[in-house]
């Protein structure tokens, strides 16, 4: 029996760590020297405690926190800090209001800074001459360069009732995929505008160029419940599967090109 | 064959932890180190769950979702461990042993999950098991849409480790 893992020929290094209340998985497969892999994905490591301590609103004193608080006015604020604000502001308008980092009554921009700092630590890795690799941010997924060979990203999307079971198979050329669902934890999306946790859908995967607005798509397309798919077909260079609450599921034309890529057929 | 890791490194419960699965479907202990405040000895290369990971082949509409997988004998034993609070629900872990091998570990109970399925009809969404997916010769790199707290499901696992050692 052959585990769905690493793909075909994969003989990348795998990195986990244990950030922002999740882990993340580095899989660099650029051929480098050891010494050249471990300084890059130390760097990327010291990156991501960075972000967790200056943006958990789970440690008192952090600076999202104080600012929050208006202890820390916004211009007094590290760059990163401001730059997380604007993001916000930007998806808040361009998901007409359903991401929304205040829903909760607090500046909460967890569902910004997972992704935006994926892709800083891509940016990272690339920068440290390993373009080819993926970074998997708690299910979130951000894929750089090819796996090797010259073949494309194999992803799957796991299955949002049945955990050892995949409810689609990708083929993308790089980009990144972001899931949203209750099946990862729980009730957690707020419905900015009935200020109630989403509850009409059960998953939201979305597939584009960068992490950022795919994580933030996901989540906004999950908190609008049954509008999200006439919203997500109108979004231009991503695509998406939603999987309501009867069980159906329903992908853009573009998430199924992708999908029949690939060799996959659907039992039952 | 390809060898799957699964090592959970929690700090709450002061243990460093290293699965090793053979896809031959036997887990073993490879490293158990419950001492108290030996923590983590290298933050980089602590492992928790994480997609690609869950390696069972429970696909029926259970919400138990079984690891790894070896023929049950009647030396077997299961424990449970402690049904944890995490920030979206509950998770309770269970492992059965023979001896001192590891033959499941699996999740009875997950509270943040099993709601959804009693109300959905999961048949209507398509699904690729992973078998399926293995006899087409077909593997992920990497999968999107995460599995369990890692906290949680460390320290529940580590209170059924616990009293399978007791």
């Amino acid at each position: 029996m052959t585990l769905p893992l690493g793909g075909p020929g994969a003989t990348g290094v795998v990195r986990h760590v244990e950030v922002m209340g999740t882990v993340v998985t580095f899989d660099v497969r650029t051929p480098a020297p050891q010494v050249q892999v471990d300084a890059a994905l130390a760097s990327a490591t010291r990156w991501l405690h960075w972000v967790d301590d200056t943006f958990s609103t789970y440690k008192p004193n952090s600076e999202v926190n104080r600012f929050d608080r208006g202890e820390l006015p916004i211009d007094e604020c590290c760059e990163e800090l401001k730059k997380v604000v604007a993001l916000c502001y930007k998806f808040n308008v361009a998901t007409g209001g359903f991401f929304d980092a205040w829903a909760s009554g607090h500046f909460d921009p967890s569902g910004i800074v997972k992704g935006w700092s994926v892709e800083h630590a891509s940016g990272l890795l690339q920068q440290a001459g390993l373009p080819d690799h993926v970074i998997d941010g708690g299910g979130d997924v951000r894929l750089s360069g090819a796996p090797g060979t010259g073949r494309p990203w194999h992803v799957g999307v796991r299955h949002p009732l049945q955990r050892d079971a995949y409810c689609a198979a990708l083929s993308v050329m790089g980009g990144a995929v972001a899931t949203s669902g209750t099946y990862e934890r729980g009730l957690h999306v707020i419905n900015p505008f009935s200020r109630e946790p989403a509850t009409e859908l059960i998953a939201v995967t979305v597939v584009g160029p960068e992490l950022i607005g795919a994580d933030a798509y996901a989540t906004a397309a999950f908190a609008m419940g049954a509008a999200a798919p006439a919203w997500l077909e109108r979004l231009v260079a991503y695509e998406a599967l939603v999987i309501g609450p009867d069980g159906q599921g329903w992908s853009t034309q573009g998430f199924k090109d992708l999908q029949s890529a690939l060799p996959v057929t659907t039992p039952g | 064959m390809r060898r799957a890791v699964i090592a959970t490194a929690g700090t709450v419960v002061g243990l460093v932890l290293l699965l090793g699965y053979r896809s031959e479907g036997a887990v073993k202990v490879d490293k158990v180190d419950a001492g108290a405040g030996t923590g983590s000895t290298n933050p980089g290369t602590n492992t928790t769950l994480g997609p690609g990971t869950n390696t069972g082949t429970n696909t029926g509409s259970s919400t138990a979702t079984t690891v790894p997988t070896a023929a049950s004998s009647s030396s077997d034993r299961t424990y449970t461990g402690q049904d944890v609070s995490y920030r979206y629900g509950d998770i309770e872990v269970a492992v059965t042993v023979d001896g001192s091998r590891i033959v499941t570990v699996s999740v009875p109970q997950d509270d943040a999950f099993s709601p959804y399925s009693q109300t959905v009809n999961s048949a209507a969404v398509p699904i690729l098991v992973r078998e399926a997916v293995a006899a087409q010769g077909l593997n992920f790199d990497v999968v999107s849409g995460a599995t369990y707290t890692s906290d949680a499901f460390a320290q529940s696992l580590q209170s059924a480790l616990d009293k399978a050692s007791q």
